[in-house]
């Protein structure tokens, strides 16, 4: 039976999906003219949670409901960058809908609903909860996607991820499946027990082979790695620009935070074949996001393609992780610290995106930012900052993260990974240098429209880009502390 | 052996009308075949114990899903000229069958090495509806079982916004 303590435990949840109710139910009542005030129930509740997840980080690792959860510092961490993307989306969510004609308070309840998903996914110990956390946040993103119902971009990018995302949950859920029959049990620490303990070598082969292979697809389409991509691009740009936002970080956080379990559950050591799976993903992911990215004059289409890239990166660390041991890895810190970089770059860069919306739709080529630097200096010099970190370039976040995801890789031995990623990174710099030669050294009259609220996601996107990447120690030391407890 | 006679021949059939289902040219045909489908499926559920599977697998897939299909097909409202045609099916019948060959493959592979684990000991009452009860809300699945509620607002608030007429 479950106690007050598990209650506790997964209190930063329980108050999102109480948050998305209650929002849900004042939908109903509320004058149409007073439903911007969603935003800032969303934001309140948002925040509160983070909270919560903050002071759980302090206590000792814990598992909830019978080993369904586990509260860990790892989890905790990761479920912190999925609240701070959620956050980030609500900043300018309010005058985004506005502008595109969207006012309805599902769109935040959904964005909790999603968030919440995110949270029990980074924290889930056990493949069923996995699965049932993983819909979760899907369904909410297929939703999302296609909420500018007018547009047949939006509906398309809505009805593409719903039916692919369809597709590889089913896989993963017939990987589960495989895995059970083979080791008896969905519980991650029991299947890497089973590993560790004395089993008939090869008798478990087929059955676990089949089954991991199907979960990696799974996972793998969840983070947008090649080859599993194809929906990424056209998703993310049929999408509402917050909802973009959202599903580029928290979706890739949670789903690495669940695949990183399961790596250390069930590839780690044990079944020797996955991690040159792991390889040859991360570096074909690198290659063909940024390569895809380059002949992009969509920006929503080009951040699409380096999304992709950077889920290459991160696989780049997941398999050089999957070679050492679950604590005090180099690799696994790296991971978490780049995510929370990605996590903030990305949202800046939509923000600016997203200022440039009006009269109900996007307007996200390339020649619209021409002139930016002149009219708008403070957004061109956000976008610049995110573009300058999503492509590693010194003092910002991302090229600190970017220096320990290469230094982890090659201390593990990866050698050749981290030459294949520095040389994609490399060519990626050509395609995130280019919207800022338009900001600052075309003509023209970019118009943009952005609430206070949009420039203050966008200064705490900034502040910590630089403060992190001026003096990354502190928040280093919290990502390697953070796996301390994994699968302790 | 009786029981697993009837196992057999109840599969046979389920498979049978599975085949029947792509294979027919009119949907109500085909709708009608996965009833078939569906009903000897929950027979094989029963005699594996698995009563309450069983149980849902008629209430929800052969009694809700199947209306819904039906109903789909009706307001569709196809004339007999319209039934499914099979052109150009050839390149993708092989694709379909070479997948299929693969997974067989992988299938026998994984059944030829079975019995893996097994728990010591089955519970008397194991596959019942107590038994299942007991899981989810006493056992270990309350939270899963609790986060399918959310899993469940979520779709049905989804299609009513995206369904709905004004938003």
């Amino acid at each position: 039976m479950p106690t007050f303590n598990d209650l506790w435990l997964v209190s930063p949840s329980l108050l999102l999906f109480f948050g998305a109710l209650v929002i849900m139910l004042a939908e109903a009542i509320v004058r149409p003219a007073s439903k911007s005030g969603f935003s800032a129930i969303a934001m309140v509740v948002l925040f509160a949670s983070a909270g919560l997840t903050a002071s759980l980080y302090g206590s000792d690792p814990a598992s909830a409901f019978g080993g369904m959860l586990r509260v860990d510092k790892f989890g905790l961490f990761s479920q912190l960058i999925c609240l701070i993307a959620g956050m980030l989306a609500v900043s300018f969510s309010n005058d985004y809908l506005e502008r595109l004609g969207l006012r309805v308070g599902e769109y935040y309840a959904l964005v909790l609903f999603g968030v919440m998903g995110m949270g029990l996914m980074a924290q889930a110990n056990d493949l069923i909860m996995v699965f049932v956390s993983l819909e979760v946040m899907s369904i909410s993103m297929y939703i999302l996607c296609a909420l500018k119902r007018a547009d047949p971009r939006s509906v398309e990018a809505g009805f593409k991820y719903f039916i692919l995302g369809a597709f590889s949950s089913g896989l993963m859920l017939y990987g589960i499946s495989f895995l059970y029959g083979g080791v008896g049990t969905t519980s991650l620490p029991g299947i890497s027990a089973y590993f560790m303990g004395p089993h008939a070598p090869g008798q478990e082969g087929v059955l676990v082979a089949i089954g991991g292979a199907l979960l990696i697809t799974g996972f793998g389409f969840k983070v947008a790695s090649v080859p599993f991509h194809m929906w990424a691009p056209d998703v993310y740009q049929g999408a509402p620009i917050t909802v973009t936002s959202l599903m580029a970080s928290g979706v890739k956080a949670a789903s690495f935070a669940a695949f990183a379990r399961f790596v250390f559950g069930v590839v780690g050591a044990h079944v020797s074949g996955f991690t040159g799976v792991l390889w040859w993903m991360a570096a074909l992911t690198m290659v063909v996001g940024n390569l895809g990215a380059l002949a992009q004059r969509d920006l929503k289409r080009m951040l699409a393609y380096s999304s992709i890239a950077h889920a290459g990166y991160l696989l780049m660390a997941l398999s050089a992780a999957a070679e050492g041991s679950a604590r005090a890895n180099p690799a696994l810190a790296s991971l978490l610290y780049y995510l929370l970089a990605y996590t903030f770059m990305n949202a800046g860069a939509f923000i600016v995106l997203a200022a440039f919306t009006r009269d109900g739709a996007d307007n996200t080529d390339i020649d619209a930012l021409a002139g930016l630097g002149k009219r708008k200096p403070w957004l061109a010099a956000g976008l610049s900052l995110c573009l300058l970190s999503m492509a590693g370039i010194p003092p910002t976040m991302g090229f600190v993260g970017k220096f320990y995801l290469f230094s982890a890789a090659i201390q593990s031995g990866n050698v050749g990974l981290a030459i294949v990623g520095a040389l994609a990174a490399a060519s990626g710099v050509y395609y995130y240098l280019r919207p800022m030669v338009y900001m600052y050294m075309k003509d023209g009259h970019a118009e943009t429209e952005s609430s206070p609220a949009a420039y203050a996601g966008l200064a705490v996107s900034g502040f910590a880009l630089l403060a992190f990447g001026l003096i990354p120690g502190p928040m280093l030391a919290v990502a390697q502390q953070s796996l301390q407890s994994l699968f302790g | 052996m009786f029981e697993a006679v009837l196992f057999y021949v109840f599969s046979l059939v389920a498979m049978m009308s599975g085949v029947g289902v792509v294979t027919m040219r009119n949907p109500i045909a085909s709708a009608l075949s996965l009833v078939v489908c569906f009903f000897f499926l929950a027979a094989d559920y029963v005699l594996l114990d698995a009563h309450f599977v069983a149980v849902i697998q008629i209430l929800v897939y052969a009694g809700a899903i199947m209306v819904l299909f039906i109903f789909v097909i009706m307001l569709l409202n196809l004339r007999h000229g319209d039934q499914l045609t099979f052109e150009d099916i050839g390149r993708r019948s092989i694709v379909g069958m070479g997948t299929a060959g693969l997974l067989a493959v992988g299938l026998f592979t994984a059944l030829g090495q079975l019995p893996v684990v097994l728990p010591a000991q089955i519970p008397a009452d194991y596959g019942t509806i107590a038994y299942i009860g007991k899981a989810l809300f006493e056992g270990p699945y309350l939270l899963p079982f609790e986060t399918v509620s959310a899993l469940l607002t979520v779709a049905v608030v989804g299609a009513v916004v995206l369904a709905k007429k004004e938003i």
